[in-house]
């Protein structure tokens, strides 16, 4: 797998944590949401894989439940340990956040 | 909801997709229900989540390779490495159920045939309870061989352009196998073990309560569910 889809799908699995943990929503709600908050050029199809995995780690917890607009959808919710998971992340993101910008954004001086 | 409601369920909403949607969605659910060792439960209840999706990404105009992607096959094995894996004791019940099946509807043909052709030949009752266990079982491992090969066949060919002539041979050739099994080994096995007089009949009830013990299993266990 390249650096750049490694580097991707751990930002990707902190943002879905935090927009789950906002509020329980579905794969295709969920997709909606990453759009709008931007991130385009991320393929819908793309966070299939991803709740998987969060599921396989007892991140998150999908529930059939009947949806507003009518049919039953797999609506997943934070667990106790998602939690943990999802401050963690957005730890380590403070952490790196700021010196990865001066690094890329320093100009020609350095 | 179990996986029998869940299969109903996709059955329905796939008849909305459109034509070329439909087409790659199809084979997405091949593939991934053709890998067996996986949680049945778990993947219907993708599958169904990629199906909503793709719904309500299609009332949207978008069509199948937007949402995911060119590539299904890289797609779906991406997927079927994170799904969890079925567990044992479940899939131990599951070919024991279909051991039983097998055994049931074996017995009720052999009773129907031999029934039939008593009213025309004296048919010889005799059976050797040692070789007619050895029999059903090698039968059986190869049926269950057949049914693997054939699964690997739809695994292998669902994203490739099959060649239509080599399938159509391979079936054939599975199937005259086979049929030569069936005809042969009862003849190359010895008889062994205890001897009984067993009719038609005696096949036709026995098949029938096989039958039954393997639906009151099944319904028991929830297996097929």
């Amino acid at each position: 797998m390249s650096l750049r889809s490694q580097l991707l799908k751990g930002i990707l699995e902190g943002c879905i944590l935090s927009i789950i943990a906002k509020e329980d929503v579905y794969g295709y709600e969920l997709s909606l949401k990453l759009q709008q908050f931007g991130l385009e050029d991320v393929s819908e199809g793309s966070i299939y894989p991803i709740l998987l995995r969060l599921q396989k780690g007892g991140l998150i917890e999908g529930e059939m439940r009947d949806s507003p607009a009518g049919p039953k959808r797999k609506y997943y919710r934070l667990t106790k340990h998602g939690e943990e998971a999802l401050q963690e992340f957005v730890r380590e993101w403070e952490r790196i956040k700021e010196p990865v910008e001066h690094i890329l954004h320093r100009g020609n001086e350095g | 909801m179990n996986t029998k409601d869940l299969i109903q369920l996709n059955n329905k909403k796939r008849k909305q997709l459109n034509e070329h949607n439909e087409a790659y969605y199809d084979k997405m659910l091949v593939y991934i229900r053709s890998h067996l060792t996986i949680s049945e439960q778990q993947s219907e209840e993708l599958l169904i989540e990629l199906l909503d999706h793709l719904l309500e990404a299609q009332s949207n105009g978008k069509t199948a390779e937007e949402v995911f992607r060119d590539d299904p096959k890289a797609y779906c094995d991406e997927l079927i490495r994170q799904l969890p894996k079925e567990k044992r004791m479940s899939a131990a019940f599951f070919i024991g159920y279909l051991i039983f099946q097998l055994a049931g509807w074996m017995a009720l043909v052999k009773g129907g045939i031999e029934t039939i052709a008593e009213f025309f030949t004296d048919l010889d009752n005799a059976l050797y309870l040692g070789s007619a266990v050895t029999i059903f079982l090698i039968e059986a491992v190869i049926i269950l061989l057949v049914v693997a090969v054939f699964i690997s066949m739809i695994k292998r060919s669902v994203f490739a352009t099959s060649n239509k002539v080599k399938d159509f041979f391979i079936a054939g050739l599975a199937g005259v196998i086979v049929f030569a099994c069936f005809v042969f080994i009862p003849k190359w096995i010895p008889e062994f073990g205890y001897r009984i007089e067993a009719g038609g009949v005696v096949f036709l009830i026995l098949g029938l309560l096989i039958l039954a013990v393997s639906k009151w299993m099944d319904k028991k266990f929830r297996i097929t569910t």
